[in-house]
């Protein structure tokens, strides 16, 4: 991005926000140049100026250093993050059209302690921050006084895992229940735990479906992922679902993950039978069963950020499989096309060499690539020949451990450490169960333990 | 809760930028307003209660609207003045409320006793407004003129309840009056599309809703 980007801010922007814009309108007013405003910048904590880093690559392409082209520049970027989560803001943009999440959304919770191992965000939005009840009801009424809305989304990463979360439900039940609004509260733990939480909402849940997220199917995957899933558990999550008065149900699923067998693939159409066959036992034929499945990409600062993608035709015969498994049982499938997969795992592994790439491809015409009407792949591969890259080395390569990875300058309190611990864990088919019992030293406590607020009453997930 | 709510009608315009949005957003857009408002807006029974709301006729998308009608109902009799303010400070600037009265509640609804409405027409610049006039005059000389709208076919002559061309030359401005009842709705982009014309290059305002008279 180097190209195209002259500073990042690197985490959580809240503060560092208005010290870049000082910064900024200082050398402003000095008149300092570019180069020399660009530096300036680099000396704010969490700001990432990729032009001031040298990419030293090695004969087969990939990277041997990152180093600061300059004194006085960082070797390494710390990502920023804000100890108590700030004020949320209620005085919103109204649409005057009908947009996507067209509601109040409001943020609950920052983080994650579950340590799924495919997962980005659950490990760039460390450490978990949770706002309290009364904080996030006052959240509620201004922000309904100030936008009309007349849905509101409690959102986190894990909303059943907020320490106040039934309490929250109940009030906001409570306090709203005869203000005609609906509730929704997405990304719901597969428990009967959160269908009671549903429950606490009565009349504001939204109309629609039930979700849930298992992503892998078999008990094989789920222990490669650390998303383990007890089968009882996930049946009578299901039965309560169907019995408590919703119609539909809808799965994600992901395929493509590492060590994954047809078998393992197969476990996702047998799942969304079994399902369906509850469904259909409690409350007939009206019940639907959706299987949404996702095409997975190992992501940067992910324990899987070593593993090359599955190829197009892996995918291919996995996405055949799950369509023949789905013909004529009623169950709904709904897929990525490889191709788009293969296009975002270029993009979210590249180098900084992928800029030139992303510039040639537009100058030959590729635009709007995510609508699938259009087949944009033949530009990006005439792309990569231009610029004299191959597209696999991105994509397909096992990358060593040993390898300097192009974040690898890019520090998210995360440690290599416990990414590499967490591969091997996986690679062993061991779980690590959730970081709030047990400390994994994953190294935020360590970057960022010192800012830690003393009070109580702040709660982090850290133990 | 009151038995008997306060049927409150409001008459709006609706232009600039917002004459692009539509009928249900439009509906979504007032909805919104009103509950910034915090009056105590009447709401419909049942199981999914809904804002009571009664927008007379859906404008086109792209028309001007500067004398529309709608009701809404609240709770509790407030002073118009009280309404009036607070709704003014909740809308959007190009929704522009013109005026705001108490209506029986039995008076028929807004939609049931709409009859017709009245267009004016600011013609393109390149339009010989003699020359469309000869052209209207040909085209309401017919018996019939038949559209065709989806799979259907529909006599625009019937619904057009007058039509024509004045300010000439300098300023030329076609009017028409169209039925607009449920069953018969004129649309006068269909009327310009016969003369030739694209509605795209013509801005078009709805001036007038007649309703029938109590």
């Amino acid at each position: 991005m180097a190209d195209f980007i002259d500073a990042f801010v690197i985490g959580e922007a809240e503060e560092v926000a208005l010290e870049l814009l000082g910064s900024f309108e200082e050398c402003k007013r000095s008149k300092v140049s570019k180069q020399e405003t660009l530096l300036k910048l680099s000396q704010i904590p969490g700001v990432y100026v990729p032009s001031l880093y040298d990419i030293i690559y090695a004969q087969g392409g990939s990277i041997t250093r990152i180093i600061p082209a300059m004194q006085d520049v960082p070797p390494f970027v710390i990502k920023r993050i804000v100890p108590i989560l700030p004020p949320h803001p209620t005085h919103l943009i109204v649409p005057n059209i009908e947009t996507v999440h067209d509601r109040l959304s409001i943020e609950i919770m920052r983080g994650c302690t579950r340590g799924c191992r495919f997962c980005h965000a659950g490990i760039v939005n460390r450490p978990v921050r949770q706002r309290p009840v009364s904080e996030i009801l006052q959240i509620i009424e201004d922000g309904l006084a100030s936008t009309g809305y007349e849905e509101i989304g409690l959102l986190s990463l894990s909303s059943s895992d907020h320490t106040q979360i039934l309490e929250l439900t109940r009030a906001v039940y409570e306090k709203f229940h005869d203000r005609r609004i609906f509730v929704s509260l997405p990304s719901l733990r597969i428990a009967s735990f959160s269908v009671e939480l549903m429950d606490e909402l009565r009349d504001l849940r939204p109309g629609g479906g039930f979700t849930l997220a298992p992503e892998a199917a078999s008990p094989r995957m789920q222990a490669i992922i650390n998303k383990p899933l007890d089968n009882t558990v996930i049946e009578e999550t299901v039965r309560m679902i169907f019995e408590h008065g919703w119609l539909s149900l809808k799965l994600y699923y992901m395929i493509g993950l590492p060590g994954e067998t047809l078998e393992d693939v197969q476990a996702i159409v047998d799942a969304g039978k079994r399902v369906l066959a509850i469904g259909r036992q409690i409350r007939g034929n009206r019940v639907r069963v959706h299987l949404s499945v996702g095409n997975f990409i190992p992501k940067p600062h992910t324990p899987f950020q070593w593993y090359p993608l599955n190829s197009m035709d892996e995918l291919q015969t996995k996405l055949d499989l799950l369509k023949t498994g789905v013909y004529r049982t009623g169950i709904k499938l709904s897929y990525n096309i490889p191709e788009t997969t293969l296009l975002e795992a270029w993009l979210s592994r590249g180098d900084r060499r992928l800029g030139r790439v992303i510039h040639r491809a537009w100058q030959l015409g590729a635009k709007f690539d995510a609508w699938g009407e259009n087949d944009n792949m033949p530009f990006w591969r005439q792309a990569f020949t231009d610029c004299g890259l191959d597209p696999d080395f991105y994509a397909y390569r096992q990358r060593a451990v040993e390898e300097t990875l192009p974040w690898d300058h890019i520090h998210t309190g995360v440690t290599k450490k416990h990414l590499l611990r967490e591969l091997e864990f996986s690679q062993a088919g061991k779980t690590s169960p959730d970081c709030r019992q047990q400390c994994y030293a994953c190294g935020i406590l360590n970057t960022f333990g010192d800012k830690r607020p003393v009070s109580p009453l702040v709660y982090w997930g850290c133990p | 809760m009151n038995a008997e709510p306060i049927r409150v009608r409001v008459t709006y315009a609706k232009h600039g930028n917002l004459r692009f949005i539509g009928h249900l957003d439009l509906q979504r857009l007032f909805e919104r307003a009103l509950r910034r408002t915090n009056l105590p807006l009447r709401y419909t029974q049942g199981f999914s209660p809904h804002l009571r709301l009664n927008l007379a006729s859906a404008l086109p998308l792209g028309f001007i609207g500067i004398a529309e009608q709608m009701d809404f109902w609240l709770d509790e009799q407030l002073p118009l003045e009280e309404i009036s303010a607070r709704l003014w400070a909740a809308l959007p600037a190009e929704l522009i409320l013109k005026d705001l009265r108490f209506v029986s509640n039995q008076s028929p609804s807004l939609q049931a006793s709409l009859l017709s409405s009245d267009y004016e027409v600011i013609l393109p610049m390149e339009i010989d407004p003699l020359d469309l006039q000869g052209k209207l005059a040909a085209l309401l000389a017919r018996d019939t003129i038949p559209v065709q709208r989806r799979k259907k076919s529909v006599d625009l002559k019937s619904l057009i309840l007058d039509c024509g061309i004045s300010g000439i030359p300098a300023k030329p401005v076609m009017t028409i009056s169209m039925k607009s009842t449920p069953l018969e709705n004129g649309r006068p982009d269909e009327l310009l599309t016969l003369l030739s014309m694209d509605p795209a290059d013509c801005v078009i305002t709805r001036t007038k809703l007649n309703f029938l008279e109590e």
